[in-house]
């Protein structure tokens, strides 16, 4: 019963941790503890990783401190010290008009133990330059977000966690009792794969394209990705700054270069473009991959867009059947229509799609079994916060909370992150798929980041024409 | 989940037909129940401009004596309903309830004759509106201007129940007929002050043309039968981007719009603050008096402090010192006049949070477990403002050392309304230029929220907008003779 993917944990890194190890167990071990199992497993591991990282990760010092936490003895104490998502982006945005990159080296090594002293980062041009050299001279390769602000947050994940996010994602399409799963990549089955995005970047999935062209496809370019351009983080960061710059009165000293104005320009025509483009890259991949089996991974909003295309010209059942497809689950109120899970299907052919919930911030997803919930392994400890008072919620009977992890994968940065999800957890639901466990309804939503309903006027002034401004900086 | 009524209340009749049911949004878990405005359409609506004719058969004086009464009547002490709706309004306001209570206790004071004659005299005047105003042009031609009221619905604000009082006597004083749009955090002031003046005078004509309804923002059914030229001349939205743009898809031909939008005011201090210990706290008691009046959920309020401090070590340290001063002020403000909100910004919350660490650029003086109870000053090390400027609400200020107080002038922006400035000879040397770079309203710091003064309001009169200005000319022909007169070329 117990088995370990001992090739692929000796190949991502030999000399990994108890914790980081148990990601490489079967599932059927892992979603086979019983609850106090799980409780001992996590409270030894959080444990450890506190004792390792405080001396080493001044933010976690810092809300120590903060909040008077010297210890942990129960999985309840960690919660006061779970970092707001802000903390990953927590640096004056000004470090970056003002290209102080040596500056936001300083800032991010206080949320991250790999030591960052001999980084010279003084003549960096921009964000991606500044990335660029953190992979040049550290460990690191960092995953950036943006959120709803248009702020970017960085994540000081190292190569060795980044690909353990990748695996931690594939390791969803392996089996789990009675049903059947294929063990993909590595030293299992390798197969083309697709993801259609942009190819390189470093959100979470261009560095899961690297990872997929390494490990999963049989070679590099057997993995396809939607074009050739970099998804630059200095593009994805100027509608955040912008929107920063207009709410402080610093919109006229906001300056472009010519290189990014240029880039922009196609960036933003690249948008407009958007679904031809979905259209066109899978017309020149089922040139080769028509028929074959194949890995297929990314945004439903994408796969719906070129199911629609190839309903259009009649193009159906275009791969084989015993492919393998994850997509994210689809919720409420993601403007999916009722049918768009058929409406992929019916395009792709592949009978069976997974359907997962994740994000950046935690190491992987989770998959959504055949009775509509999310089950969350032992790896990740789930807490619920009240949304307004952030108080926890019992972690008993049904819940529904805005979603915090303790991700106990990363060892380098502390993997505690409140999310802005509104979730809801069953804990003592025994799930018919057989999955011990907490699990997570399939229906999840964003607390609104709005303080404004419709119909509430106060004066949070926001004058936000972030488009606009953003024409005008480009001459437009 | 408690639910409370909000009657739909039309030109003098109370329509208490329940049928809908909205939840308060901040999550306090109270709702509400109203009537289906989109029943009721064919009623709210006024297409006939005649029937603003009654309200000419009152004078001004009319109008004074009408408001003065419903002023005395609305007498918290003495009249039940309005503390009931007093009492309501503490589930839906983020207000904390002994502030709350210090507004209802206080906003129809300006209700007086005094008051009132004031308002009128230093804007428009009051001959504009009683009949019309005679000029003798240079062609001999005589022209007569006429200020009238107009049809239109008031998208107010509900942060501050001071706006429906207000409202209410603007409407009065320009002989409108208006429609209140009630916004959900506060649903019932204006229908209290509807229900008192139905009580005092229901056939009065002001009471006639003054209508209350709650709809969702947005909803096309009601909207779209509104908002027609038809129907409404004035639509005056206290509302901000997103509001504003879902209007502006009625705006057209026929439809005047008057924008209230949110402002974000600003602070100056001038290097004299450090003159010595006792005049640094005094100004510091001030500047926590701008932040934390109101709960700061008032446009007027400061939010980001400019301070000329200086940017050196031993500039940031004074703003240090200040900031503290400030934070402890804050805390020593009367409950009535200051108190934490009822619910501070969870996004907020996670960027103050978020920069706690980061003692090399904020310093942040707080209870640190309480931020949401006592507010917090974020002093920025580095002499720029915090990225999040557009979220600080519930007391949290954030003072920006600078060299130049005077170069702090470029930040404003199309928000900027209030700005409180220190020492006053700063003021009265800044404020032609703080008046080009787009202040609107500019005072010494400390009486932000002073409110009630009957001056422009973001930079415009807007009882002389809500007004239509109507010109009438007497020819003669003798001296000013047509284009039709032979032998005579039309000047």
């Amino acid at each position: 019963m117990d088995s370990i993917d001992a090739a692929a944990a000796a190949e991502l890194d030999p000399a990994m941790d108890d914790i980081t190890l148990t990601v490489f167990k079967s599932w059927d071990e892992l979603f086979g503890m019983d609850a106090h199992e799980v409780e001992a497993f996590q409270l030894k591991a959080v444990k450890q990783r506190l004792e390792k990282l405080a001396p080493l990760v001044s933010a976690l010092r810092n809300q120590m401190e903060e909040t008077g936490v010297t210890g942990i003895k129960t999985l309840d104490d960690v919660v006061p010290l779970v970092f707001p998502h802000t903390t990953y982006k927590s640096y004056p945005v000004s470090l970056i008009e003002r290209s102080r990159f040596d500056q936001l080296t300083r800032w991010l090594s206080g949320v991250t133990s790999i030591d960052l002293s001999g980084v010279d980062a003084s003549k960096c041009q921009g964000i991606d330059d500044w990335l660029g050299v953190l992979e040049q001279s550290t460990p690191l390769l960092p995953f950036h977000t943006s959120g709803t602000t248009g702020k970017l947050s960085f994540y000081p994940r190292t190569v060795v966690e980044a690909n353990l996010w990748g695996y931690h994602f594939i390791k969803l399409l392996q089996g789990f009792g009675d049903e059947p799963g294929t063990k993909l990549g590595f030293d299992g089955v390798r197969l083309p794969a697709i993801s259609a995005a942009p190819k390189t970047g470093r959100y979470a999935t261009q560095r899961l394209n690297v990872f997929l062209a390494k490990y999963v496809s049989q070679t590099p370019e057997q993995t396809y990705t939607m074009s050739g351009e970099n998804l630059s983080a200095d593009l994805q960061a100027l509608s955040g700054r912008v929107r920063m710059a207009q709410a402080k009165g610093e919109l006229s000293s906001l300056t472009l270069t010519e290189g990014m104005r240029a880039a922009l320009k196609r960036y933003i025509e690249d948008q407009k473009n958007g679904p031809q483009q979905v259209g066109k890259f899978f017309e020149s991949i089922l040139g080769e991959l028509r028929g074959k089996r194949v890995f297929v991974c990314g945004l439903s909003t994408i796969y719906l867009e070129a199911a629609r295309y190839g309903a259009n010209r009649g193009l159906h059942d275009v791969f084989d059947s015993t492919s393998l497809m994850t997509t994210g689950g689809g919720g409420k109120d993601t403007g999916l229509p009722p049918d768009w899970l058929e409406q992929i299907v019916a395009f792709t052919g592949i009978k069976t799609t997974h359907l997962l919930y994740g994000m950046t911030e935690t190491t992987g997803m989770m998959k959504m079994c055949k009775e509509g919930y999310y089950h969350i392994p032992p790896v990740f400890i789930v807490y619920l916060l009240d949304p307004q008072t952030g108080a926890l919620l019992p972690r008993t009977g049904t819940q529904t909370g805005r979603f915090a992890c303790m991700d106990l994968l990363p060892s380098t940065y502390w993997g505690g992150i409140i999310s802005g999800d509104k979730v809801t957890v069953e804990w003592d639901r025994e799930c018919p798929c057989g999955r011990k466990g907490a699990h997570i309804h399939r229906d999840i939503t964003r607390y609104s980041e709005a303080i404004t309903g419709d119909d509430k006027i106060t004066c949070a002034a926001t004058i936000d024409n972030t488009d606009a401004s953003l024409q005008q900086l480009l001459g437009l | 989940m408690d639910i409370f009524k909000v009657p739909l209340i039309i030109r003098g009749e109370i329509i208490e037909d329940y049928a809908l049911e909205f939840g308060n949004r901040t999550g306090s878990g109270s709702g509400f129940v109203t009537p289906d405005v989109s029943k009721y359409i064919r009623k709210l609506v006024n297409n006939d401009p005649a029937s603003l004719l009654d309200l000419y058969s009152i004078s001004l004086e009319d109008i004074y004596s009408y408001l003065e009464e419903l002023g005395n009547r609305l007498n918290f002490e003495k009249n039940a309903g309005l503390r009931e709706a007093f009492e309501v309004s503490c589930h839906f306001s983020n207000l904390s309830r002994p502030v709350l209570e210090n507004i209802y206790r206080h906003c129809f004071r300006g209700f007086t004759r005094e008051k009132l004659r004031q308002m009128v005299e230093t804007q428009f005047g009051s001959k504009y509106l009683e009949g019309w105003v005679p000029t003798r042009l240079d062609n001999g031609s005589m022209a007569s201007v006429r200020a009238m009221g107009a049809r239109g619905v008031h998208v107010i604000a509900g942060n501050i129940p001071i706006v429906a009082g207000l409202t209410y006597m603007r409407s009065a004083i320009t002989r409108s007929d208006t429609i209140v749009k009630l916004p959900s955090n506060d649903p019932l002031t204006a229908a209290a002050i509807a229900r008192e003046a139905i009580k005092m005078a229901p056939n009065h004509p002001i009471t006639k043309h003054f209508s209350v309804a709650y709809w969702k923002g947005g909803d096309e059914r009601v909207e779209s039968q509104i908002y027609l030229p038809a129907n409404i001349e004035k639509i005056c939205a206290w509302g901000g981007y997103a509001s504003i743009k879902h209007i502006g898809k009625y705006i057209g031909p026929g439809i005047d719009l008057i924008t209230l939008d949110p402002k974000s005011s600003t602070t100056l201090i001038g290097k004299e603050a450090f003159q010595d210990d006792e005049t640094m706290r005094d100004v510091a008691m001030r500047v926590a008096t701008d932040i934390g009046g109101w709960d700061q959920e008032a446009c007027s309020n400061a939010r980001v402090v400019f301070l000329e401090s200086g940017t050196d070590a031993a500039g940031v340290a004074k703003a240090n010192r200040f900031g503290q001063a400030v934070f402890d002020a804050l805390q020593a403000l009367p409950k009535e006049v200051s108190g934490s909100a009822v619910n501070f910004d969870n996004r907020l919350l996670s960027e103050i949070q978020g920069i706690l660490p980061l003692k090399d650029y904020y310093k942040v003086y707080a209870d640190r477990q309480k931020i949401g109870k006592s507010g917090a000053v974020i002093v920025s090390q580095l002499g720029e403002q915090v990225d999040f400027v557009q979220l600080l609400s519930g007391r949290v200020g954030n003072i920006v050392p600078v060299d130049d107080i005077r170069a702090s002038l470029r930040y404003f922006t199309a928000a900027t309304q209030t700005v409180g400035i220190y020492p006053d000879s700063l003021r009265l040397e800044l404020r032609d230029l703080a008046a080009v770079m787009g202040g609107q309203r500019f005072l010494p710091v400390g009486y932000a929220v002073a409110g009630g003064h009957p001056m422009p309001q973001d930079g415009i009169e807007p009882e002389r907008r809500m007004l239509k200005w109507v010109s009438d000319y007497h020819c003669d022909i003798a001296k000013d003779p047509g284009a039709w007169v032979p032998g005579k070329v039309a000047a």
